[in-house]
């Protein structure tokens, strides 16, 4: 994390998500250790607008990411646009985030665990 | 997170007051109610088990306002190192965690001995036992077996209606009531132990992410702490009326009580509501606990050995660590018979816990005034300095203290454990924050290099 942010655009947050999902899809271990995931995530940038986005994953399989709010979800990430997208890089973990603050989450603390696995597996090849 | 919003398997006010009520509820409570026996008779000591509760819901208070702040399960570490020095928020915290260690360690010890008494089994088996409920529930984390949440609603519910079902009968039926304590009593100590059985319902504030309305989480703490203050009121009652000292030294004194009232079937009765409440003991500690070792570890404060995952995204070395050192543990308290020991150990950790809150209660209230408080300690900086001076007073006593005798024992086992945890936070962390901003960095630079790139590229 910077101390000075700097803003990621809807468009290129939407092009991390949907790079990271393409990841986990091609990670073994992931589909795997994960098999039996499911979880609806609303992921939305609080710096900036339109920056929301819904990513399904479905036993495991992540699904195409959707733009906007859909559905109820299991859980929610929020956070700036910058620290959201590295972790969609793979730059930061979410653990890592979470922890220091720099996310914010609503769901269960299961959920959360099992994103940042999912972050770990496609990033450090665990 | 001050938007509402609906979620997909929510908490209920119901579901975390049962979370808060059980994690308090451990099988080490009945020890603490048997040895707040040593210090205020039977028929009064309902008095040292109120008057825990009422200070109790100072801490209440001190946890509503920090979660409401800091509304994740991340909160310790977040609101800490908000209010101090990341390091020494590292250290106080580490040093936390052993109490969940002990209370695993005893309870399993606990149970053992427990089961070992109603079996007429031998001490040497009671390890036997302990051994066996210990890998048990390590294989059952490492196999990502947890209790779902009804399952754990109606865990706790019959803990806390048996035992007080036991406590009642015992109250209304007892013989002769056994002489009250030898030498005086000691209305500190006493009033310690009581606030010892109200110890670790706070830990519900790391649901704090599951609720949906913020206040969920007080109002569930307010109603453990009534259910915790009825039931436990109860039956230290009853133990005061129906176990004499000699029971009372012995480490299923439950077992004791329901014994004397109800016979054979009623001390079997017992033993289960003593296995239930290890049930959320074992699923509660051991889910914190590792998750948490995880967490911190994949923060860069730990060694990454300790984030590797199994095939069921279980992090498989806190876990073991976690079992081996709660079964260590056990095995020398069995040994030994040190387990009011491990009571004073785990009553001077929560108390110091208690008094860092208010502590950074008292910080934040200066220095984030104008962060949002949904939940605000009545009296502000004035009372949370004075919960800090009580609590940080009691955990002292707590530290020098061993069932009726003075002892700087556990005084010296904290002072060691928290050295060790203090040499490793300045001398082993800075070296993990080196390498873990080394990578990011680099790893930066070749994303900005990536993207500057892209930038220049034509569009077509």
């Amino acid at each position: 994390m910077s101390d000075e942010k700097e803003t990621i655009s809807a468009a290129e947050l939407e092009q991390a998500l949907k790079d990271y999902v393409e990841k986990a899809n091609a990670s073994p271990r992931a589909r795997k250790t994960l098999a039996t995931w499911s979880c609806r995530l609303h992921i939305a940038a609080v710096d900036v607008e339109d920056a929301a986005f819904t990513y399904v994953v479905e036993q495991g399989a992540s699904q195409p990411v959707i733009l906007g709010l859909e559905g109820v979800p299991d859980l929610v990430v929020r956070g700036h646009s910058f620290d959201l997208a590295e972790i969609f890089w793979g730059d930061a973990n979410p653990v890592s985030n979470y922890m220091q603050g720099a996310i914010k989450t609503q769901g269960r603390a299961d959920d959360v665990m099992r994103l940042d696995a999912m972050a770990m597996f496609i990033f450090l090849g665990q | 997170m001050s938007e509402q919003q609906t979620l997909n398997r929510a908490l209920s006010l119901g579901g975390a007051s049962a979370i808060s009520t059980g994690l308090a509820f451990a099988a080490i409570n009945f020890l603490g109610m048997a040895q707040l026996l040593d210090y205020i008779s039977g028929p009064m000591s309902w008095i040292a088990v109120l008057a825990g509760g009422l200070l109790i819901l100072g801490v209440r208070a001190v946890f509503s306002e920090l979660n409401g702040m800091y509304p994740t399960a991340a909160g310790i570490r977040l609101w800490m190192s908000q209010a101090m020095n990341d390091r020494l928020a590292l250290i106080i915290t580490l040093t936390y965690m052993t109490a969940i260690v002990l209370v695993i360690a005893a309870d399993a010890f606990i149970i053992g001995e427990a089961i070992a008494y109603a079996f007429g089994n031998g001490h040497l088996i009671a390890i036997v036992y302990v051994a066996i409920l210990l890998v048990l529930a390590t294989w059952m984390n490492l196999r990502g077996i947890k209790l779902a949440g009804v399952a754990e609603q109606i865990v706790t519910t019959i803990v806390v209606v048996v035992t007080m079902g036991v406590g009642v009968i015992a109250i209304f039926h007892h013989g002769e009531a056994p002489p009250g304590p030898v030498g005086g009593g000691s209305p500190i100590q006493a009033l310690i132990l009581g606030i010892f059985l109200y110890t670790a319902f706070e830990w519900v504030t790391t649901n704090a992410e599951e609720v949906v309305k913020p206040k969920i989480i007080p109002k569930a703490m307010l109603i453990a702490i009534i259910v915790l203050a009825v039931s436990q009121t109860i039956f230290t009652v009853a133990m005061g009326l129906t176990v004499d000292a000699a029971g009372r030294a012995t480490a299923y004194p439950q077992l004791l009580v329901a014994q004397q009232v109800m016979g054979h079937t009623g001390m079997l009765v017992m033993l289960g509501v003593t296995a239930l409440t290890a049930v959320n003991t074992f699923n509660g500690g051991f889910v914190t606990l590792s998750r948490f070792v995880y967490a911190v570890a994949r923060e860069g404060k730990l060694p990454r050995s300790l984030t590797r995952l199994n095939d069921r995204a279980v992090p498989v070395v806190p876990v073991w660590i976690l079992g081996i050192s709660s079964l260590i543990l056990a095995v020398v308290v069995a040994i030994t018979g040190s387990w009011v020991m491990v009571v004073s150990l785990c009553a001077a950790l929560e108390m110091m816990i208690y008094a860092t809150a208010a502590f950074v209660v008292w910080r934040l209230r200066r220095k984030q005034a104008d962060v949002e408080r949904p939940f605000r300690l009545l009296g502000g900086r004035p009372v949370a300095i004075a919960f800090m001076v009580v609590f940080g007073v009691l955990a002292l006593i707590s530290s020098v203290t061993v069932g009726k005798d003075t002892s700087a024992a556990p005084l010296i086992l904290l002072a060691i454990l928290t050295g060790l945890v203090t040499l490793y936070v300045f001398t082993y962390v800075p070296r993990l924050e080196r390498r873990d901003a080394e990578e990011l960095a680099a790893r930066r630079a070749a994303r900005a290099q990536a993207r500057a790139a892209k930038a220049q590229e034509p569009t077509t």
